[in-house]
């Protein structure tokens, strides 16, 4: 359900932290790279 | 997805590069592309990868939260935003307004740390107390500001409920105004709502689950009696 909560938050990176490195993450070249984590795409 | 897709171009301009991550196999990644037609880049990931990340759902670790990160060159995160539901999420024009915002030296990253994230204080969302009528009882259910509980309409969160002595009462429980929300119609009760019924009570329970305007609180029980 589209509503389903989680009440405590990820903790995750944060500001400052050094994001985890990834294959499809290529950050050569863009000023800001914009890394959207979904569930699904269906939205 | 489309929000996405209908800002890309200002995103591009702006200077930002977009990598959607999804929790999505990549089979039926490749069938919603082709069926609705996407075309922000989309990859699919095991996963152990939110879990790895600390990024995973807490109950369904199978799936991340809604989050969304801003990345320097070097790597480093200027900007998150996690939120608890995904109607929460970052909408995004607004990360479109940020990276302005990063090149115009307007938020200075990373000394100055943006996080938009936090919990509503969902136990002063909804209080309730239950009046004598002559007919019966009514309890008169306060919704704070910011906030909305659900309507009997309601067929995704749940509607707001009258329990006493362990049984829902049938009480007229009003509609819910109709809203629009991420693709799904919502009917949502706010202000004060009073519920009548026609049996004597004294006390029982109010189920109801709150939301603000990005986030849902889990389904809730709230205890109510006569003043």
């Amino acid at each position: 359900m589209w509503w389903t909560v989680a009440l405590a938050l990820a903790s995750g990176p944060d500001v400052g932290d050094t994001f985890p490195t990834h294959d499809d993450i290529a950050l050569e070249g863009h000023p800001y790279t914009v890394i959207e984590l979904t569930r699904s795409v269906d939205w | 997805m489309r929000d996405w897709d209908s800002t890309a171009e200002e995103l591009t301009a702006a200077g930002g590069h977009l990598v959607i991550l999804s929790a999505d196999t990549p089979e039926v990644l490749a069938a919603a592309v082709a069926e609705e037609e996407l075309t922000s880049p989309i990859t699919s990931v095991s996963p152990l990868l939110w879990e790895q990340w600390g990024v995973a759902n807490t109950r369904r670790p199978e799936i991340p939260v809604p989050a969304t990160y801003i990345l320097d060159e070097h790597g480093t995160v200027v900007w998150a935003k996690q939120t608890a539901a995904v109607s929460g999420r970052t909408r995004a024009r607004r990360v479109v307004d940020v990276i302005e915002q990063l090149s115009a030296g307007q938020l200075n990253a990373p000394s100055t740390p943006v996080v938009e994230h936090g919990e509503p204080d969902w136990d002063a969302a909804v209080s309730a107390y239950g009046v004598q009528t002559e007919a019966g009882t009514a309890v008169v259910v306060t919704i704070a500001d910011g906030f909305h509980v659900y309507g009997r309409r309601e067929r995704n969160a749940r509607p707001l409920q009258i329990w006493v002595e362990g049984q829902q009462v049938k009480a007229k429980v009003p509609p819910g105004r109709a809203v629009d929300s991420v693709g799904t119609r919502t009917y949502w009760l706010e202000g004060t709502v009073r519920v009548e019924w026609k049996q004597d009570a004294q006390a029982g329970v109010v189920r109801y689950q709150a939301c603000n305007a990005s986030l849902c609180g889990p389904p809730s029980e709230l205890y109510w009696q006569t003043e």
